[in-house]
Order: structure tokens, then sequence, then C-alpha cells
């Protein structure tokens, strides 16, 4: 797997070295990418900690990077406005969870106290709550903020570098930055920290991890929390480009489910490779192969994950547990 | 309970099968406060074979390996009482002798352990106090060497 | 006998006349109207035109009383610019709400999806806000359908033809959403072209409404060696495509269609990525831009602002749908007043496809609204237009029979 990917980066190296037009498509492949990464990222955060695919998660991009245009609106700094919106984000995140774990005890609650007898489901009824938050933020927003077309300021500035003969955008670089610099930041977290470690704890082995004192509620929380920050950097990134719109992350979101899934669900780093790769595979398609015209990207992107998935059903980085009995 | 200076080592051992055996370890120090380096170098000690086996997946240890790391774990927690769960389950006979060689060392440095044992003949000879259950119910208590000597547990468990 | 007969029939017909209740939605003091709009979903920043629409009628109501006496009630529905929405929507409005007319309904696929079911039932669909050109063409089969908004391919045109008596040595780049709106503009420039039109297009660049980004695109189409862009998509892709320009230092000249060009958008682009990003862009235009500092006398734009401070003073003046709304609701009322004293659904259409007027206050001066039994086109006169110092300056002549 690390040659296949070592070979694709010369590859692309190569090719750039050769046309100016590559290696511009690759970078601009890798920027869209580094979105697609970040979000499948807090896809895969929240995978990891309650085993569940969290549909609200372009929603509550796209609510925090209105958070951040509000506060810029009230005449906060961008950088003020950055860090407050991340806090906010993980607020946010943390009490998301708190109200889809609340709405699962409610229901069953009542269910109980109605007679009705049914067992578990508590993933799936985790899972329909975010459906319900994506519709709920959507329209928040649109209320809140008119549905309205923003422009967002960007933390980079807006002109070109050029090296040789080929303009990069320094956007671009940046949100590439952004992508991998969170990941590295997560995985030295996970690796290195006890908290970082007591949350893939409680993720694995719940029971285990309470024996040992880890505090699992609290780690399912942190979890969320860091999701929710995760996917307001990448709406903070991309508004500059799309700009502010309730529905700015709806296909985003689908690209990222894809990325995290082409990465294996539970591999942070597969998450970020995966969208940088499905990034860069669309944008050379696009660009190099003409049946692939734009309507087909899509398709295209779910094809290959379908390859990737029949040859390597975990994923590029997701693994098996092998286990001696 | 992990704040109360409990530890507890599960039937079935209960590590972290994904994580690699130093992380289980780290785990096992998550309630303390400060440095468990001392700790782990103490642990290393007693299970010599965990200095080359560090980075690898607890799932892929042996079972009577898996045994010991969890008993590892436990220690790295510092309880007060240690709680096992049959630890001989499912071991070879000279990987459970070992464990509770092991756990003779613990106890004699001033670490309360309460083992539950189906390996009647092992456990008595490691407890200073046995109690025999029978359905749910206390029949048989006191030190265990006289317990060992007690007509009905000798026919009963120790099968002499 | 026979003449008695004759009388008795007489008195029955013109008791029938008499009595014969007032086409649906009619009452002695009120009209009732209604519309489709993507109050919700992808679209809904379209969502604020049926607001002004209504502040406009509402101020007429105040003001005049209403037409003729009777008070203009507009009921607007959500379809989150989904047909399978708009269906039950029109149904709901038609047969429940019992709607005189619709009245400016939103998109081309919702306006399609209920065509055939409201011809059927001879309710107008009429004043609709979306320029496909076949609207237009298919008066024959759709008595009862009439557009609005420019033709799509009719504006293309207009871009070639600027194109070829400016710069006739262009080489063109497209960047089209792909899908009937994109290939209609992208019709109309080819015909503009023709017979030229390959080797004046360099390349043309399929976008997906929805895409998350178009730097694909338009990285491509700067290869291409394009010294002009053409954007034929609706404002979220647009947006994306002046603000990933700026991003790879691509300047071109860029003409964008009108459905993209409200100051709001252009003012917000400029914002994030820089004038030079949207400084010298060329669109075609029929209303007037409320953000011209030098139409700030313009009787039009004043009655704009004015209507827009009392009925709807969340509205940003600067969204150019707004005060296209508000032509829209305009030329309704006007319609009306022409349909007769008491409005039927054929006098109301006799009205709408004899219009002739210049009067519109909304529209800029020189755009005639007109049409005819079989000109079922209402704007076809566009103008010029140059984004420069924060707003759009008209230049040029007009050009005429865009369809």
């Amino acid at each position: 797997m690390v040659l296949l990917l070592a070979a694709a980066c010369v590859a692309l190296v190569i090719g750039s070295l050769v046309s100016d037009q590559f290696a511009e498509q690759t970078v601009a492949g890798l920027a869209t990418g580094g979105i697609f990464g970040s979000l499948a990222l807090a896809l895969v955060l929240i995978y990891r900690a309650t085993e569940v695919i969290n549909f609200a998660q372009g929603q509550m991009a796209m609510f925090t990077t209105y958070i951040a245009w509000q506060l810029m609106q009230w005449g906060i700094g961008y950088w003020g406005a950055f860090v407050l919106t991340l806090g906010i984000a993980f607020a946010g995140g943390v009490a998301l969870l708190a109200f889809a774990l609340g709405a699962v005890f409610v229901r069953d609650w009542t269910f109980e106290r109605m007679g009705i007898k049914q067992a578990g489901g508590g993933v799936i009824a985790v899972v329909i709550v975010t459906i319900g938050m994506l519709i709920l933020l959507e329209g928040a927003a649109a209320w809140i903020w008119s549905p309205e077309i923003k422009s967002f300021p960007s933390a980079f500035p807006t002109r070109p570098i050029r090296v040789g003969g080929v303009a990069f955008s320094i956007q671009d670089l940046g949100t590439i930055g952004v992508a991998l610099g969170s990941v590295v930041v997560l995985w030295v977290f996970f690796q290195f920290t006890k908290v970082g470690l007591a949350m893939r704890a409680a993720a694995l082995r719940p029971f285990a991890a309470r024996l040992v004192g880890v505090r699992v509620n609290a780690m399912l929380a942190l979890g969320w929390g860091l999701a929710a920050v995760l996917g307001a950097i990448a709406g903070l990134m991309i508004a500059p480009t799309i700009f502010l719109q309730p529905t700015m992350m709806d296909t985003i979101l689908i690209y990222a489910f894809a990325a995290a899934v082409l990465g294996g669900i539970e591999s942070p780093a597969g998450a970020v490779v995966g969208g940088l790769a499905l990034g860069v595979v669309l944008n050379l398609l696009g660009t190099y192969v003409h049946f692939v015209t734009s309507e087909l990207r899509l398709p295209v992107a779910l094809g290959m994950l379908l390859i990737v998935l029949l040859i390597k059903p975990t994923g590029l980085f997701g693994h098996r547990v092998v286990r001696k009995v | 309970m992990a704040k109360l200076g409990i530890a507890h080592v599960p039937e079935g051992r209960g590590t972290f099968a994904e994580l690699t055996v130093m992380e289980n370890l780290r785990l096992g120090g998550y309630t303390r406060h400060g440095s468990i380096r001392g700790d782990i170098d103490r642990v290393r000690a007693y299970f010599p074979w965990i200095d080359e086996r560090a980075d690898q997946q607890a799932g892929t240890l042996s079972g009577g390996e898996q045994q010991m790391l969890a008993l590892a774990r436990a220690f790295m927690q510092r309880p007060r009482l240690l709680l096992l769960d049959e630890p001989s389950l499912g071991l070879a006979p000279l990987v459970v002798s070992e464990i509770f060689r092991i756990v003779k060392e613990l106890n004699e440095e001033g670490m309360t352990v309460l083992v539950v044992e189906q390996n009647a003949n092992i456990a008595l000879q490691a407890a200073d106090e046995a109690y025999v259950l029978e359905v749910g119910k206390v029949v048989l208590s006191g030190p265990s060497a006289e317990l060992r000597e007690h007509e009905s547990v000798r026919k009963s468990y120790l099968g002499y | 006998m026979l003449a008695a007969a004759l009388v008795a029939l007489a008195a029955t017909v013109t008791g029938a006349t008499a009595r014969t209740a007032a086409d649906p939605g009619i009452t002695n003091d009120s009209i009732l109207i209604g519309g489709t709009f993507p109050l919700s979903g992808s679209a809904s920043l379209y969502g604020a035109i049926p607001v002004a629409e209504k502040a406009y009628f509402d101020y007429v109501n105040d003001t005049r009383g209403g037409v003729n006496g009777r008070k203009i009630n507009f009921k607007y529905v959500d379809d989150g610019y989904d047909a399978s929405q708009t269906v039950p929507a029109i149904r709901q409005l038609v047969e429940q709400d019992k709607v005189f007319a619709i009245v400016n309904a939103l998109g081309t696929a919702p306006g399609l999806a209920v065509r055939d079911y409201l011809n059927e039932r001879k309710v107008p669909q009429v004043l609709l806000a979306t320029g496909d050109s076949f609207w237009g063409f298919q008066y024959k089969k759709y008595p009862w359908t009439i557009g609005y908004n420019p033709s799509y391919p009719g504006e293309g045109t207009i871009f070639a033809k600027h194109i070829l008596s400016k710069t006739p040595q262009a080489k063109v780049g497209v960047l089209m959403q792909n899908d009937p709106f994109g290939q209609q503009l992208l019709a109309g420039l080819r015909r503009g072209f023709a017979p030229n039109s390959k080797s004046r297009i360099v390349d043309v660049e399929p976008v997906d409404v929805t895409a998350p980004d178009v730097s694909q695109q338009l990285l491509k189409l700067k290869a291409s060696g394009a010294d002009t862009l053409i954007i034929f998509t609706t404002p979220s892709p647009s947006i994306k495509a002046f603000v990933t320009a700026a991003k790879i230092n691509w300047h071109p000249q860029i003409y964008v269609s009108y459905v993209s060009a409200s100051p709001l958008f252009m003012g917000a682009i400029a914002k994030a990525a820089g004038a030079a990003a949207v400084d010298g862009t060329i669109t075609t235009s029929y209303v007037k831009d409320a953000t011209n500092p030098g139409e700030q006398n313009d009787p039009g734009v004043k009655l704009f602002e004015q209507i827009m401070a009392k009925y709807y003073p969340k509205g940003n003046i600067a969204d150019a749908n707004l005060i296209y709304a508000m032509s829209v609701a305009w030329t309704a009322v006007n319609a009306l007043q022409r349909a007769g004293k008491t409005p039927t659904r054929q006098g109301f259409m006799n009205a709408l496809t004899s219009t002739n007027t210049a009067a519109n206050p909304f529209l800029l001066k020189g755009v005639r609204l007109q049409t005819s039994k079989t000109d079922h086109f209402f704007i076809e006169d566009l103008t010029l237009t140059k984004w420069a110092n924060g707003h759009w300056n008209a230049f040029g002549s007009f050009y005429h029979h865009a369809r």
C-alpha cells in the first residue's frame, strides 16, 4: 500500500515537471481533496468514537462557518473569529452527541412506558437523529442568516505564487497544508497523549476502558467535539471559494463519505489520503479523459470506490485485527 | 472503581486487542498522575517478553501472554486491591503457575489480591485466606492452609 | 310561437350570463393569485422574489385600493425547486385555494411539470421566472402559458454579436452548466458565431450545478489559450468561477449570464477576491440597478426603494432579484387592469398577450414589453452592461428580438 502511494506520488511529481497544466491541476485537485479529507477525517473520528455515520457533518461545518461569519460581522478579527469558532464548534459537537443520546434515551423511555418492547437499535437511532439535525441546521441557517449567498474572507492571500511557468494559488497550498497538518496533529494526539489513547480505548472496548478508569462517555463526547472542530476547519477553508450558503456542504459531504470509505472508515490518515487522492484523480480524469464529463464525476468517484473496496474491503488504510484465540 | 484503587482483571482477560502491548500498559496507568515510567520498567522485569513485543497488537499475543498483559496492566494501576477473575482459564499449566508466582510476589509486596479461581490447588497454594463458594453461598472459609487439609475440599476440588 | 320561444331563449342566456359565478379567485373585493418558489433548498436564494412581489401588490392595494376595487392577494408556496413538490403545491393552489392564476412560478423543471395540468384546466401560467425559449415558442400547444425572463439563447447570441464586433479575433472559452439552461445559452452563442462557431470557441467545459468546485474546468479553459471566458452557469458555480479565475491568476474578458449577474454577487466576489476579479465583466440587462449611484434619482429606483423600505425592510436592495420581482408584479397589475372590470382568466390571458408598453418603471429605459397572440416572448430588449466602480454600467444600444 505504501509502495503504491509512493509510486502515485512519484508519478504526480514527474507529470507536474513535464506539464504545467498537469502541475496546476494536481495542486488544485489536492486542495479540493484536502477539503474532502478534512471532512472525511471528521466522519472517521465520529465513526471511531460511536460507530455512527454522522449525516449532519456537512451541515455542522456549514453552520459553524456561518458563526465565524457572524463573529466577523460583529467586528472580531479573522483569527479571533477563527479560534472562537473552533471553540463553539467543539461545544456544539459535544452538545449534538448529548442531544442524540438524549433523544434515544427519551425514545426508549417512552416505548417502555407504552409497553413496547424493542431491542437496541441505538446506533441506527443516533444515525436518524443526525439526519434530523441535518435538516434542522440547514433550515436554521437559512432562517437566521437568510439563504442569500455571502462572501467569506480567506486566511491566505488570494494572489498566486509562481514556480517556473506554473502559478499556484497560495490559498490552495494553504488548504493542503491545513489538511495534512490536522492529520499529523491528530496522529500525535492519538499516539502520544494519554487522553488520545483513552479515546481510542473507549471507542474500541468501552467495558475494558471503564475498568482502567476511562470515562467513556466523556471520551465519546470529546470525539464528537473534535469532529465538529475539523468540520469547522473544512468549512472555513472552502468558504472563500464557494461562499456561504446553507447548502454549501451538501455535495462536498458526499465526496467526503467516499474519501472516508476509500481510506478505510476507521483510519484518520486514510481519510485524508483518500480525500487528496479523490481530488487529484477527479481533476486529472476531467482534464485528460474526455468521456468523464461533469455529470460523470460523482459516478466515477463512486466507481473507483467500489473497485478499491472489491480489492481491499477494508479500504486503503484499514486493516483487520488479527487475533489468536 | 479504578479511582478507588481497585483493579479488576475480568474473566476472558479484557485487554485492548487492537492496541499495542505498550499502549495497554499506558492505559493501565490512566488514572495515575505523574510519571509511570518506573512502573513500566518493573512490569518489564516481571514479564521480560514484553520488551520485544511492546509494539505488537495485544490481540496477536498468545492466551497466556494476554493474561499476563492483563495482569501487568492491572498492576500499572497501582491498586490497593486487585481482583482476578479466573486467571487460569484456558491456559497451559506452566503459564498458570508463572502467573500465580507473580501474583504471589505482588501480594508479598503489599498488594491485596482477591482471586476467583476454579483451580483450587494452585489458588490455595497462593492465598492466605480462602472461601469456598457453592451455588453463590460461602460454605467454608478460613486460612488456606487449613482449607487445604479439609476433607471435603480435598475430595471435591483437589482430587485426592 | 316561434317568437315566444326565441324570447324565452334570449332571456335564459342573459340570465345565465348575469348569474355566472366569476372565475375562481375573483370576489367582489379581491383577486387571489398564486405561485411556487424555492423558499428552501439549493435555490432558496431566489426565495426573496415572491416577498418583493407581495410588497408591490401590498403597495398597490394600499395606495390605489388594488385593481378595479379588488385587492390583490398573493399566495406563494415552497416547492424547494423540486418538480415533484411543485405538482402537489400547484394542485393545492388551483383546487383548494382556487387561485385565479399562477404568476411568476420559478424554475424550468417545476414549470414543465405542471404545464399540461394548468393548460388542461385553462389556468393562466404566466410571467414565469425562467428564460427557456420554448415557453415563447410553444404558444400554440400551450396557450395558457407565457414566460417573462429574456430567452437564454437570445442572451448567448448577443454575447457572440458583441464579441464579433469588438474583438473578432477573440478565443472564447465557455464554462457551461451541464443542463438545459447552459445548453440553451451555448446554443445561442453558437448561433451568433455561425458559421464560424467551431473556430471561435476554443473550449467548452461542462460543470454540474452541484459541483463542489470548478478549478479543474477553469484551469483547463486557461490552458486552452482562451482570452475570453463566458460563464453560462447559475449563481453558485458562477461565483466559484470568478473566485477561481482570480485564484489561478487568469484574467480573461469575462461575460456572464444575467441570471448570475446580481450586484449582490458581484460585490461579494469583489470583496472576497478583489475588484480585479470582476471589473470589466460584461452581461446583458433589462432591469435597473438600484446600486448604481447614477440611477439614484431615477423615479423607478426611487419607487423601488420606497416600497422596499415600507413593505420589505429586511430585503437587500443590492439583490437584483428584488427589482426584477417588482417589474413582474407591475406587469401583472398592468394586465389585470386591462383584463376587464370583472377579470376572467381568458381576459387576463388576452391582456397579457397584447401587452405593448415601455412604462414599466423598474425596467431600463428602452425596454418595451411587447407581446401578441403569436409572440409569447415578454422581454426581448436587452442591453450590454459592464461592471465598474462597484455597479453595472449599461453601454451601447439595445439588442432587440432576443429569443
